[in-house]
């Protein structure tokens, strides 16, 4: 029989399911696939056109040329100048930017519902007639290549990228998202308008609305805009997951107060069973690293456990400590912990409830709404699977953690940046 | 009807009335308890999640420099034991329990902690917050424990680049109070601090009337007012600590200044920083602050053009940080090294043009105050989020000046901005920080015509 305390989360569970999952509709348009959730309570309206396929349509030395077309796209167009464009856009406080990741890009509008028609306009001719102008590139060439370089200069972000280049060796997100100076010096004016003809393809692309609009409306708006473009044939392969036969360990040295510490392991994609049960199996794993090294032991202000959103994906442990032997070392017993002991119900249904409150935190906005259904969408699951989010949260059980811990924490890859005064390297390949 | 009854009657009308009275625009609703605990609720139903939030005012401005970093390490011990919670073991097991997510966080002129929960643990968050800010216990172990933490954050603070411009630049432009705009501390103040101090931190400041508490999501107004009834009014005034604790007003900058920070860095970072207004003293320039800021942001703006069009500078960012004991105005660039010299001098050009009455057109001015506008608008899309912009108004400025916000940015005119710059910035002494890798640094020297160890000069425009 079910406890009375597991009825009561699960009934909150469903309740909070149906609000969150209200009004999600999807149409066809010449091709072009619209996701449409209507929130009538809200006057801001995000609207996102995505590009399927991300790093992996693209060369190495065509890295960066997808993020760097749509900076420069920005600029200008055809029907609004530059100097219309930014009066216009500033005139409204609506804004257009674009965003690119391993697995997609998009270019993004935000504004006020009574501007919607007006901006929809700018951010059309964007997506259909960008100016592409030798003075645009050269001046975002600038900025990007600036960029990249300081990604060197945090500790932070500068651990990221070598974990993800180390991670990813000999897979397609090998290619860099933003480019390397190298790649981004070479791009011409042609190289820009030619991928971006290109990329102008029905089945290439994805428009994901969040906002108080009518289906009809957006059918009207997207048809005017899109309803003549080509179609193509685009079907993006979805990147094979990575899987490494032996753990590694990569240490760059640099002088810095302390080290920053990530060791990445393969992990299933989200919005797959194995994915859902990660997800937890992470959380319990991010409170069990922060109780044992920071609460306990003091080793460190920030210990954690990552579980990313790549298609192709991975999980990692990370940590800064100045004596990253001892703290590793902690942080490995609770990998191993996880593999040998199932978890207690009391732990496991407290942390269901905790997804609660995270899951509507990363839901709040219009905006974070519209990026929740692309990803389900993109990812090969379906948009209508986001509904279903709590269904499978709540079926997870403590064998199911255990089972995916086993099967997944291994091989870990570590990076370590900074000077390590000790490291027994043999104890931490795990 | 009973005595009792009749009361609890008379208090029911008196919390309606009260909320009724104070309905206000943004869906905030506010009243004050007999305690002189603020009670702020925004109402957003987007999704069935309340945070609750307590503002102190507290940070690096109550702190000599024998407290120095210690608002801050105070933080850090609301997440420990207390009179209802034994540990901190205990404390994350209750916050798992409630499927709550909790974080603090310190800055100059506020500490907030909050906690966001399913709207069923409300009675029961706010319940957790009360024994945490009433009752800490300040054990000498868990302090001990947490020290090397706090200069975990520290050492990851000067992991930045970053973090060292600014804590150069601070150092001058502060240089007589500078403990009461050092947020995160000074290390041997925190490695050496005793539970007693904590104990005076809590005695000072951590009173009812000298904190807020908001509720913000899926929450009626009548149910947070009589839920914060309920049990926060068993929390005791105490006498302002404002009025004993003073806070010394910081004195100019003397001469102007300049100071390079040497950092492996890739680009050149620019800082010059000015002492702005206090917004309780000049809440106007404030005002003309925050429109001139999103004038200067504009693509269409002189001030981009000049400096970012132009391929002087990769970046710029001109702006001023609301506090009520004065506030800084930043002047901040980046640049390559080749483009340094350049850089500097337009922006000196362009700091001069600034005056002008044509530097920007009307459309510009009106554009300033609708992007200020929108984006109060989209900022309260997210509620969890909101609250803290609400707590930090409250804290720093008083909840009125941000319920009038909007309405004082409009009447903002070309003369407000004028005399701001003339009583700010304009002719007044600054210190500027130079952000560069060793590599570059003699030819920046060079360009600033100082030498290396005597960091004090007047720039050459």
């Amino acid at each position: 029989m079910m406890s009375k305390s597991k009825l009561l989360l699960l009934s909150s569970v469903l309740f909070c399911a149906t609000v969150i999952a209200q009004d999600i509709q999807s149409f066809e348009i010449n091709g072009l696939k619209v996701i449409l959730k209507q929130n009538t309570a809200s006057e801001i309206i995000s609207a996102k056109m995505f590009y399927k396929g991300g790093v992996t349509i693209l060369t190495e030395d065509q890295a960066g040329l997808e993020n760097l077309t749509l900076l420069v796209a920005q600029k200008a167009t055809k029907n609004y100048p530059k100097e219309k464009l930014n009066a216009e856009l500033e005139s409204m406080n609506s804004q257009i930017s674009s965003t690119s990741n391993l697995d997609f890009s998009s270019l993004n509008l935000l504004c006020v519902q009574q501007n919607f028609e007006k901006s929809w306009d700018i951010f059309s001719d964007i997506i259909l007639n960008p100016l592409f102008s030798e003075e645009d590139l050269n001046l975002e060439r600038n900025k990007v290549i600036a960029n990249v370089k300081q990604v060197n200069d945090n500790p932070d972000a500068y651990l990221q990228k070598i974990a993800t280049q180390e991670f990813y060796i000999d897979h397609p997100y090998a290619v860099s998202v933003n480019g390397t100076e190298a790649t981004l010096s070479s791009f011409t004016i042609e190289d820009l308008s030619d991928f971006h003809s290109r990329r102008l393809k029905t089945s290439e692309m994805l428009l994901v609305v969040v906002g108080n609009v009518s289906k009809s409306d957006l059918e009207e708006m997207v048809n005017d805009s899109f309803g003549k473009l080509e179609r193509g044939n685009f079907k993006p392969e979805l990147p094979t997951e990575v899987k490494h036969a032996e753990p590694s360990i990569k240490i760059v040295k640099k002088e810095l107060p302390t080290n920053y510490i990530q060791g990445t392991y393969s992990a299933p994609s989200r919005g797959t069973k194995d994915g859902y049960t990660m997800l937890i199996m992470n959380s319990i794993l991010r409170d069990r690293v922060w109780e044992e090294v920071r609460t306990k032991r003091s080793l460190s202000y920030a210990p954690s456990a990552f579980y990313r959103a790549n298609f192709s994906n991975y999980g990692a442990i990370y940590v800064t400590a100045v004596e990253p032997d001892t703290t590793i070392k902690v942080m490995i017993a609770e990998l191993e912990k996880l593999k040998s002991n199932p978890i207690s119900e009391s732990e496991l249904n407290n942390k269901i409830r905790q997804f609660i409150t995270f899951y509507y935190l990363g839901n709040e906005t219009n905006q974070a709404q519209a990026s929740n259904l692309a990803f389900y969408e993109l990812s090969g699951v379906g948009y209508s699977e986001a509904k279903n989010f709590f269904n499978h949260i709540k079926k997870i059980t403590p064998q199911d953690i255990q089972n995916v811990a086993q099967q997944y924490i291994k091989n870990l890859q570590f990076v370590m940046i900074g000077n390590p005064t000790s490291l027994e390297v043999s104890t931490i390949m795990y | 009807m009973t005595k009792i009854l009749k009361h609890i009657l008379l208090l029911h009308i008196f919390i309606v009335l009260s909320a009724f009275s104070y309905a206000q625009k943004y869906g905030i609703t506010t009243r004050f308890l007999d305690n002189g605990l603020e009670v702020i609720v925004i109402e957003n139903h987007s999704v069935p999640l309340v945070t609750v939030e307590l503002d102190v005012k507290n940070g690096a401005y109550t702190e000599s420099p024998e407290y120095d970093g210690l608002s801050h390490l105070y933080e850090h011990m609301f997440f420990k034991a207390n009179e209802k919670i034994p540990s901190q073991e205990a404390y994350m097991e209750r916050m798992r329990e409630l499927g709550a997510t909790f974080n603090g966080t310190t800055s100059e002129e506020r500490v907030n902690y909050y906690i966001t929960f399913p709207k069923d643990s409300l009675e029961q968050g706010m319940v957790f917050m009360y024994d945490a800010i009433t009752s800490p216990l300040f054990l000498e172990e868990e302090l001990i424990n947490e020290r090397p933490v706090v200069t975990g954050e520290y050492d990851r603070n000067e992991a930045n680049p970053f973090f060292h411009l600014n804590r150069a630049v601070s150092e001058k432009v502060w240089w007589e109070y500078y403990s009461r705009k050092n947020v995160i501390g000074d290390r041997e103040v925190i490695l050496t601090t005793t539970p007693e101090k904590m104990k005076i931190i809590q005695e000072r400041f951590y009173v009812p009337n000298n904190s807020a508490l908001i509720l913000a999501g899926d929450v009626k107004p009548d149910e947070g007012f009589a839920l914060a009834e309920k049990i926060f009014s068993g929390w005791e005034r105490e006498p302002n600590p404002f009025d004993q604790y003073k806070i010394p007003e910081h004195p100019p900058i003397p001469e102007n200044e300049v100071v390079i920070v040497e950092q492996p860095v890739n680009a050149i970072s620019m800082m010059y920083q000015w002492q702005g207004p206090s917004v309780g003293k000049d809440p106007k320039a404030t005002y003309a602050a925050d429109v001139l800021s999103f004038i200067l942001s504009q693509q269409t703006s002189k001030f981009h053009k000049d400096l970012v069009e132009s391929g002087d500078a990769l970046s710029v960012n001109f702006s001023y940080y609301t506090l009520n004991h004065t506030g800084p105005i930043t002047l901040f660039a980046q640049t390559t090294p080749e483009k340094f010299n350049a850089c500097q001098k337009a922006l000196f050009e362009e700091l001069e043009k600034m005056t002008d009455p044509n530097y920007f057109t009307d459309e510009q001015l009106q554009n300033a105050k609708t992007i200020l506008t929108t984006n109060e608008q989209y900022a309260r899309e997210t509620a969890s989020q909101f609250v803290h912009t609400v707590g930090f108004w409250w804290a720093v400025a008083g909840l009125d000046y941000y319920m009038n916000y909007i309405d004082n940015l409009n009447k903002v005119t070309r003369e407000d901005i004028i005399n701001y710059l003339k009583t700010y910035v304009v002719d007044k002494n600054y210190v500027l920080g130079v952000l560069t890798s060793p590599e570059n640094a003699d030819e920046i020297y060079l360009t600033l015509n100082i030498k290396k160890g005597e960091l004090k000069n007047d720039v050459e425009k």
